[in-house]
């Protein structure tokens, strides 16, 4: 006895003959397993190299080796098709890597031991992707990563970089949700078109999200950390090593005629007391200002870069100071807070001032002391001029003469010096830095009995031709002297311009012979990597006052310039739930789409007609596509009508029948318009050649424009 | 029951009637995934310590990420959009079998579906792609335990695209319903009832005991009967040949409920569910005798599948 058990097929209920799928829509049941197919794999290997890659430069080189090694034993098992190592394996590995670390940095927590700790928890995790779970941790923990990087550095390159690696996160989320399907080309497309429909959710969170002011909780490892800049002491060797570095201090940009740059005394900390080698600050007594402002007012904008210090570096002499801001002991301009980040300060300077005519005695006295056992023929040579029986002002230009018509030389390098720095500098060795020299002429002017202080701090700057910043460096970095006269008060005397009257008047890199240590970045002669450099730093500075700098400050600025007042954090939050749910609906909308009248045969077939159109070319009622082609060859060149020709036959052919209407007919039809659309653009192309040559000007009136706009920003 | 399948039984519409249906947002619902959430934590936690180390960049980030999440739940409610579904009447099936219900998905708003993945309850999920202007046809799979008439339950069409951070579905429930047949026991075809209508040599057609010879298939041959060894050895263009069998014959028998007397009802049917598959292929005339319903014996496809139905249909 045979039969089957099912039924046979024409059994079955005489159904709607189904409508067999298209042949140009394939219909790839997608999987559905929870493991990872192989082809999904790539995308998640890019995105975590993407976000891990940038941490190298950060971290231990034996991090980023066992990382690395991750990577090439991971792609290595995926191209093999090999099992992941067992849990055994894994957790030893994963042990291993945290007593590492602590080893290495006695903590997993912190800015840079976190970020160290995430980067090898990233590369571990390859070690087990295997599932979906695994693959979201994954490009989760690749992001979490990238926020790893702008605790570290925060600079445009870093930013399109992590555009670059969002790209690759929606890629491989896309991946993983079914869009396999799609060919390379449209899914990238997808990815791009998420990330771009994001933005305005972000600008308006950016500019909306309430900022808070200082942190939430105090990160103690902050304040230990050193930046770069001048600091609380001035040892023998440190400036000049400090001017060795390119990197920016601050910049600034004057509001009206920037002053001579010989008047370009930034000025930092005031050090009165020495020990003979060292100089340190005087005792901090808050002594009486006289202040008379005598003209060269100018007011600007200065953007200070981090320093971990209080000093502000304010212009000689500020005569109006911003908010949280004071005058200190040696006209030292001070912020309230150490400047841990970016910040923005208005001045007004007076470059021709008098000081303190009237000084108090012990400020005098403090100035005068001198170590009495140390740069004995210093003091001695200045009491000879003393006993010789000039007077102060005849004593400071004797020292500046001695300085000027002597074999003294100005140097990156200078000699080591020795117990005695000064006696050494002014009688053996004569090459030095402004630090040897400001220090060498303070102790002259003291042991003369004329009160005199070391001033350090910044002199000059760069003015960046395209947007008129001034850009001031740590290479600028400056020791002067300040001599009290009676009379005229504090008078600033500058001994390295006797030697090298170029580093006052064209900066660092004028004044000092070829063959010095200078950052090649600064170097004068080098106009091509000058050019280059004016535009990057342009373009940062932009960066740093747009994105880096926009804090509550600013926030607050933008709403009362934009008359909307003071504005509370409530207010913000309520205003950006409702620009959000007003974007959402927006984009819900633009989804909801109609069906579209034309199939994609004849959404070419108009793209052709658009074409035509633009030769004043439409087909008139009635007339077939093959009719209008042949009327077109007596208006049109011959390329142009035999492409429309093809188009015509084509669309007829695909659209009527004759070939079947599949991808590849589709395809094919496409690349006639193409070619249509290329012949017509050889027609009408002498108006379309773009010159090139213009683009210098235009990009700094683009600089020009985005500054007006950023004025509404700017705090009043 | 898990609480998604709990949710989906108080938004399953009532009436659906059979008509195609056009998804829209009034029948889509969407809900964070578990990834969704997870990712929602990271984006705090990432703006926690962006506020606290007052780190633009990372403000910017963790904006792009929050838009990216909102883009992404209009995105995946407009995967689904749109959708046209067609289901289809499911053929016939014995208990214990799958029935398949045929649905057809168009696409006709220019876009292409990712991901679509379609569920009947307690079943898994299987994930389709659906091309831009395109059609295509899933099949529903639906296990059968019991005989009668099997409502197709509700239909379950849910999308994580494009980035798996939501779940967006929505709920169908065509009244459509499918024929279960009893699942067939096979026992030999009764005696009793049986009179012979033996018609000389038309008897020795159709049998399939002895072999006795070859003809040219018909249509409606069964496919075991082709001579496949002797195909094989013929060209393709000789049509296939079918071996014939004698031995059997046209009889004419009542397939009476009262010959199983003493069995329970479900057996009962089984067994006559046996006896119809049987007498059909074997070709005799049948009729079906079930209490409160009789049915003139007959042969033929149309005869069976109505026999089989009374029997799918039988008051338990």
């Amino acid at each position: 006895m045979k039969f089957s058990l099912r039924l046979p097929e024409f059994l079955s209920k005489p159904s709607v003959e189904s409508q067999s799928t298209a042949p140009d829509t394939p219909t790839a049941p997608v999987s559905d397993s929870p493991f990872l197919a192989h082809e999904m794999l790539p995308w998640l290997f890019a995105v975590s190299l993407a976000a891990c890659l940038p941490h190298t430069l950060f971290h231990p080189a034996w991090l980023s080796l066992a990382a690395g090694s991750c990577f090439v034993w991971r792609i290595w098992l995926w191209h093999r098709g090999l099992s992941l190592p067992n849990k055994l394996i894994k957790t030893l590995l994963v042990g291993a890597g945290a007593v590492a670390m602590i080893l290495h940095y006695h903590t997993l927590f912190g800015r840079e031991a976190g970020t160290a700790f995430l980067f090898l928890l990233c590369a571990l995790k390859l070690l087990e992707l295997r599932t979906q779970r695994d693959a979201y941790v994954l490009a989760f923990l690749a992001i979490f990563l990238l926020l790893g990087f702008f605790l570290l550095d925060q600079s445009l390159f870093t930013a399109l970089w992590s555009m670059a690696t969002l790209v690759l996160f929606c890629l491989s989320l896309l991946v993983l949700n079914g869009a396999l399907a799609l060919a390379f080309k449209p899914r990238l497309g997808q990815s791009g078109k998420l990330l771009l429909q994001a933005l305005p959710f972000m600008v308006l969170l950016y500019v909306l999200f309430p900022r808070v002011n200082g942190p939430l909780w105090k990160a103690h490892e902050e304040e230990k950390q050193r930046r770069t800049g001048l600091s609380e002491q001035m040892n023998p060797g440190e400036i000049s090593e400090l001017a060795q570095n390119s990197e920016i201090a601050f910049r600034v940009r004057f509001l009206s005629n920037p002053p001579d740059p010989a008047q370009l005394y930034w000025r930092g900390p005031v050090f009165e007391s020495f020990d003979g080698k060292a100089w340190r600050p005087g005792f901090p007594a808050m002594t009486p200002m006289y202040l008379t402002l005598k003209g060269g007012q100018t007011s600007y904008e200065m953007t200070l870069e981090p320093h971990q210090q209080r000093w502000l570096l304010a212009l000689d002499v500020p005569s109006k100071l911003p908010d949280k801001a004071r005058v200190g002991p040696g006209l030292v301009a001070l912020y309230d807070d150490q400047i841990v980040e970016r910040k923005i300060f208005q001045f007004t300077a007076n470059t021709s001032y008098e000081y303190n005519r009237e000084e108090r005695d012990g400020v005098l006295r403090a100035n005068l002391m001198l170590p009495a056992n140390r740069n004995g023929r210093a003091q001695a040579l200045a009491r000879e001029w003393v006993a010789a029986g000039l007077n102060p002002p005849q004593i400071v230009d004797k020292a500046l003469s001695l300085f000027r018509n002597e074999k003294f030389s100005y140097t990156l390098r200078p000699p080591k010096l020795g117990e005695n720095p000064v006696d050494e500098f002014l009688f053996v060795t004569r090459q030095g830095f402004c630090e040897h020299y400001s220090s060498a002429f303070v102790t002259l002017m003291r042991a003369a009995g004329i009160p005199a202080r070391v001033v350090t701090g910044y002199q000059g700057g760069e003015k960046n031709p395209l947007d008129g910043y001034f850009v001031i460096r740590q290479s600028d970095a400056h020791a002067w002297s300040e001599v009290w006269l009676a009379e005229r008060g504090w008078v600033r005397i500058d001994p390295t311009a006797m030697v090298a009257p170029s580093r006052v008047q064209q900066g660092v890199s004028a004044a000092l012979p070829a063959g010095e240590p200078l950052p090649n970045i600064i170097r004068a002669d080098q106009p091509l990597l000058r050019n280059l450099r004016y535009q990057w730093e342009a373009i940062n500075n932009r960066w740093n006052q747009w994105v880096l700098g926009y804090n509550q400050q600013q926030q607050k600025g933008l709403f009362a310039n934009l008359g909307l007042g003071n504005v509370k954090w409530q207010q913000m939050l309520s205003w950006l739930l409702a620009g959000c749910c007003a974007l959402i609906l927006l984009y819900l909308a633009s989804q909801r789409q109609k069906r579209p009248l034309r199939t994609p045969v004849q959404q070419l077939w108009d793209k052709a007609l658009v074409v035509m159109a633009k030769q004043q070319l439409q087909p008139e009622i009635g007339e077939t596509p093959i009719a209008f082609a042949r009327r077109a060859r007596k208006h049109c060149t011959e390329p142009l009508s035999l492409a429309l020709s093809k188009v015509a036959k084509l669309y007829c052919r695909i659209y009527y029948g004759s070939i079947e209407q599949n991808q590849k007919a589709i395809k094919s039809l496409d690349e006639a318009v193409k070619a249509l659309r290329q012949a017509s653009k050889t027609q009408t192309s002498p108006q379309a050649t773009m010159v090139l040559g213009a683009s210098l000007p235009f990009f700094s009136q683009c600089l020009k424009w985005l500054d007006q706009v950023r004025s509404t920003f700017r705090p009043k | 029951m898990d609480w998604q399948t709990r949710l989906d039984t108080l938004l399953t519409p009532r009436h659906d009637g059979v008509a195609p249906i056009t998804i829209n947002p009034k029948r889509i619902y969407i809900l964070p995934s578990r990834p969704g959430l997870l990712f929602a934590a990271l984006v705090l936690a990432m703006l926690v310590i962006t506020i606290n180390y007052a780190i633009a960049l990372g403000y910017a980030l963790v904006f792009l990420l929050v838009g990216l999440g909102l883009i992404g739940m209009v995105h995946t409610v407009g995967n689904l959009w749109g959708i046209r579904l067609e289901a289809q009447a499911a053929s016939p099936v014995f208990a214990g079998e799958s029935a398949v219900f045929p649905l057809h998905l168009h696409e006709e708003r220019g876009k292409p579906r990712f991901d679509l993945r379609f569920s009947l309850p307690e079943q898994a999920e299987a994930a389709y792609f659906l091309a831009a202007q395109g059609q295509t046809k899933v099949d529903l799979a639906l296990p059968t335990r019991k005989r009668g008439s099997l409502p197709l339950p509700r239909i379950r069409l849910a999308t994580h695209y494009p980035l798996g951070l939501f779940t967006a579905w929505t709920l169908w429930r065509p009244e459509l319903n499918v024929l279960v047949f009893p699942k067939p026991i096979l026992k030999p075809l009764p005696t009793q009832g049986r009179s012979g209508l033996q018609e000389g040599g038309e008897a020795t057609q159709g049998g399939d005991d002895d072999f006795s010879g070859l003809r040219e298939k018909a249509p409606a041959d069964p496919f075991h009967h082709v001579a496949w060894r002797l195909a094989a050895r013929l060209d393709e263009t000789s049509p296939l040949l079918v071996k014939q069998f004698s031995g059997g014959g046209r009889e004419e028998l009542v397939l009476d409920w009262e010959l199983l007397a003493g069995l329970d009802t479900e057996s009962r049917l089984s067994i006559l569910t046996g006896w119809v598959l049987q007498a059909e292929a074997e070709g005799h005339r049948y009729g079906l005798q079930l209490p409160g319903l009789s049915l003139r014996p007959e042969h033929g496809l149309k005869h069976q599948q109505r026999c089989l139905a009374s029997l799918a249909l039988f008051p338990a």
